[in-house]
Formats: C-alpha cells, structure tokens, sequence
C-alpha cells in the first residue's frame, strides 16, 4: 500500500516539561511521510531517544493504528530515552530529512525541504483556542505538545490532500 | 429549543453592536447580579475576608489566562449561561469572532476611545468590542482611526472597558499629545486602512476555504516579514510598538518570535505594517508614499525594493510566499520581488 515512507525530524526551540520532573527537554519530531501521497502518516516524539529510533516508533504507531483502528498508538507516540541528551543545546527549529537514506529512498519527484518549511510553519502558527491554553510561549505540557503535533498533521495534511499545497517538483517532471 | 433572551427594560442588556461577551457579561452582572454577588454588595469588609465567595469572585476579576471573549467552551461562561438562562448556541451566534486570526487574551490592548465615549452615551457603560482583538483590523471599524493602546497590564480584567476608561480619565493631557501625534501621521494611516480594507475584500471574496487559509496565511507571512527586526526602523515614529506582557509570553529566540509578532505588537504598529504591505504588493506607489511620508520620519521606506533589501530569514520567507501563493494574493503581485528571488 505504501511504497516509500520517509521520516521527516523537526526539532522545535519549544520545550516540553518533563512528567513528574523540573527539567525542560528539546524533543525532535519525526513525521511518517508517505512518499506517494505526501501525506503525514504518523509521528512519535522523545525525551532525549536517539532521532533515529524515532522512527520506529512512528512507525509501531503507525501500524498499530492500522490494526487496531484509533487504540493502542499512543504508547508509541512518545518515549523516554537518556533525558540528559534532551536538555543539551541542539539545532533547533529546522528539519532534517531522513538519517537512514539507504534504507529509504528519497522520493526525486517531491521538494520535502518545501515540506519541512510548511511543517514549521503549521508549528508556530498556533490557532486562538490553542493559545489561551498556554501557560508559556516558551515551554509546553507533553498533553499540549501531543495537542498541538496533532492539530498541526491536520491541518498539512488537508492542505495536501485538497491539492492546496503541492510538493512536487514541476521542473523535473517538465524536464523528463 | 434555544433560549434567545428578551431585551427590553426589565430584562437583560441588549448586546451593544460588535460588543465582545466578557463586556456584556460584565454589564449584565453589574445590572442584574447573580444572588451570591447581591449578597457580596451588603457585606461589610469583615464580612468579605472570610466569605469563600468573595474571595472566588475576587479571583474571577482578576483571573489571568481566561479567554472569556472566545472561549465559548469554558466553565465560567457555562455557569453564566446556566444562571442566565441561555443557550451557548445563542452566545455563539452573537460573540464568535469574525476573523480566526485573534489576539491572545494575555496580550489584547487595543481599543478606539470614541467607540468608548458613544457606549456611554448609549448604554451608560464603556463597552469592549470584539473587533478590537483581530489582528487585520488595526483601526476602527466605526470610525477608521488607528487603535490605541492601553499601557498596563489590564488586558486580563474582566472589567477591561471600564478599566480603560477610567485609567484615560486621568491622562487627559497624554491623550492630547497621543492625538495630535497620530494627526501628524494621518497620511500613512490612511495608506494603512486602504492597504487594510483591500485585503479584507479580497479575503471576503473567496469561497473555497482551502484557497481562504492560503491568502490568509500569505497576509499573515507578510505582516510579519513587515515586523520583523530587521525591519524595525520603519516603526521609529510609531508611538507605541510592543505590547506590554509577562516575560513568560515571549518567545526564546528570534523563530518562534517571528510567528507571535503581529500580536505582541499593538494596533498602531499593525496599522503601519499594512502601509508596507501595501508597498510590497504595489498598491502604493513610491510618489504616493513620499507625499505621506513625514519629513521627519527619517527610516520610514518608501519603496519595495528598500523593504526587500532588510528581510532576514530570506529562504524560509521566500517558500513560505510561493507556497500561500493563490491567484488572488501571491508572489507574482509583489514588487521588486525579482530583486529578493534569487
């Protein structure tokens, strides 16, 4: 059903306040995309897991999700890992395309930086209802981040869908 | 059934035009209080200091963090429709804004002290207005002024009009300067509202919700392109720019500021914001704009090109544009755009 799915990291300067803890984690994003579609598929996020495991929990979520429809998925949305990974100065706010590109081949035909950019965008660009939750323009809950991860797919992914917004490369299909 | 409240003398205030719902609750409660508040007007202080309600109530005005404007969901506007008799499908139809672009609870500042001064007149009570907290509308609807800008922190009263109000009466003579100031910039305003109305048009145009999010979200790209720091120079005459708040509402670093610019800032920089856009998409001419222009508004641009010249971010500014691009408002429209396409 699905050929290709890529993972799409985002780490946002957004932190996350740790369950039952003082401490603030920098905690990457990684999008299930689907390649053929560019649809959003799933996600997971962590408290300082390495960014390419992530992966794999985007993708147990994922077909979990497919097996037991909208039951189970969310134990693998989110993960502890070495939390003293999470608190340390990364690169924030950009994305990056997959780490593991031999195991997953880049789709040439669509433009994923466009992708990223719109994923950023969708990020900060938080709606009203979302707002007058916050306690923080700095730091969220982990129900908050869980929130706001699944407003934004909802929203790229109608975009997507609706032909709003496409990523696909018109100068290469011209040119072939 | 929906409960739709009469209004005539001995029922409920009518809801003022565009009034917002934390001022007509404010004005019903005032009118018509709730038992429990009756009660609280006889007490003596004694009384009041070990009352849990006076204490709860007391906390309810001064509470933070509420949106009792938009927030149609929230527990105290439920008790209120409760204790009112009605129905949250009727505060909806009446009080939902008309533009989801809104300014958060924690950081609304703006207000028109005309609009104010005529709610007296008519109701005996300065009313809030709803139109007041969205972002695209930097000036009045009633009278096409720029919006002024409350400088404390009462953003989070409940009692926010009245608030205002009585804080203005008593810098009476501020006030003549902040007018006689905003006359000086009449030009550029009025630039502004042009540039403001244009975009309002079109958005009202479009059908298609898809197509609608997009131009919206190209106009929001370019007001904040327009605020950016880099660009601040253009905001040099402008009275007031920030809006006053908790340091826990800024934004770490330079990104996420990017995206809560246009509402940590108050109207008269929006309005000044729309007088950019309207470079950038051509609807202002450079003559036009150095006739507005103030002699003494040395930074002020008065040509695309010279706004292009200052962006930051230029790559992610750049796929933002061309991706929000419909036919309506799009890349293809901006001047000098060739010049930032690189």
């Amino acid at each position: 059903m699905f050929k290709y799915i890529l993972p799409l990291y985002w780490t946002p300067s957004l932190r996350v306040r740790v369950f039952n803890s003082d401490h603030y984690a920098i905690t990457p994003i990684c999008f299930a995309m689907d390649c053929q579609s560019g649809l959003i598929l799933s996600h997971s996020f962590s408290y300082g897991l390495a960014r390419t495991d992530l992966l794999n929990l985007a993708m147990l979520a994922f077909r979990e999700n497919h097996t037991h429809s909208g039951g189970g998925s969310y134990m693998f949305r989110s993960a502890f890992g070495d939390l003293s990974l999470a608190v340390r100065k990364l690169n924030t706010d950009c994305t990056t395309l997959s780490l593991t590109n031999l195991k997953y081949t880049k789709s040439t035909m669509y433009d994923w930086h466009k992708a990223g950019i719109l994923l950023e965008d969708l990020f900060y660009d938080w709606p009203n209802y979302f707002i007058s939750e916050l306690d923080d323009y700095r730091c969220v809950s982990p129900l908050l981040l869980t929130r706001l991860i699944e407003i934004v797919i909802s929203r790229f992914n109608c975009l997507v869908e609706s032909g709003g917004i496409s990523f696909k490369l018109f100068a290469a299909n011209q040119s072939a | 059934m929906s409960m739709i409240p009469k209004f005539n003398q001995f029922s409920l205030p009518k809801p003022y035009p565009d009034e917002a719902l934390s001022s007509w609750m404010y004005r019903v409660r005032i009118t018509f209080p709730e038992p429990e508040i009756r009660a609280l007007r006889i007490m003596n202080n004694h009384e009041k200091q070990f009352s849990p309600f006076a204490n709860s109530y007391a906390n309810f005005l001064h509470g933070r963090g509420k949106d009792l404007d938009f927030s149609f969901e929230h527990p105290e506007i439920l008790e209120f429709a409760n204790t009112y008799d009605l129905s949250l499908e009727w505060i909806k139809s009446v009080f939902s804004p008309a533009s989801t672009q809104i300014i958060p609870i924690w950081l609304r500042s703006d207000y028109c002290l005309q609009c104010m001064e005529e709610s007296i007149a008519d109701v005996d009570f300065p009313v809030y207005l709803k139109s007041w907290r969205l972002i695209l509308k930097p000036f009045c609807q009633k009278h096409g002024c720029v919006l002024y800008s409350a400088d404390n922190f009462l953003h989070s009263s409940i009692d926010f009009a009245m608030s205002i109000f009585e804080y203005d009466s008593d810098r009476l003579y501020e006030l003549e300067c902040v007018a006689e100031r905003l006359k000086k910039d009449a030009e550029v305003q009025a630039l502004g509202r042009m540039v403001m109305n244009r975009i309002d048009s079109i958005l009202s145009e479009i059908k298609d919700a898809i197509t609608h999010e997009k131009a919206l979200s190209f106009v929001m790209t370019l007001l904040r392109i327009t605020l950016m720091t880099a660009s601040w120079g253009n905001y040099s005459s402008v009275m007031k720019f920030n809006v006053q708040a908790n340091k826990k509402f800024e934004g770490e670093n330079g990104f996420p500021m990017f995206y809560q610019l246009p509402y940590r800032v108050t109207g008269m920089a929006r309005a000044r914001s729309f007088y950019l856009i309207g470079l950038l998409l051509g609807w202002i001419d450079e003559e036009q704009a150095k006739n507005a222009k103030q002699r003494d508004d040395f930074y002020l641009v008065t040509s695309a090109r010279n706004f292009w010249r200052r962006v930051e971010y230029k790559p992610r500014v750049r796929t933002l544009l061309n991706l929000y691009s419909t036919s309506f408002l799009g890349v293809s429209m901006l001047v000098s755009w060739e010049y930032f396409d690189v």
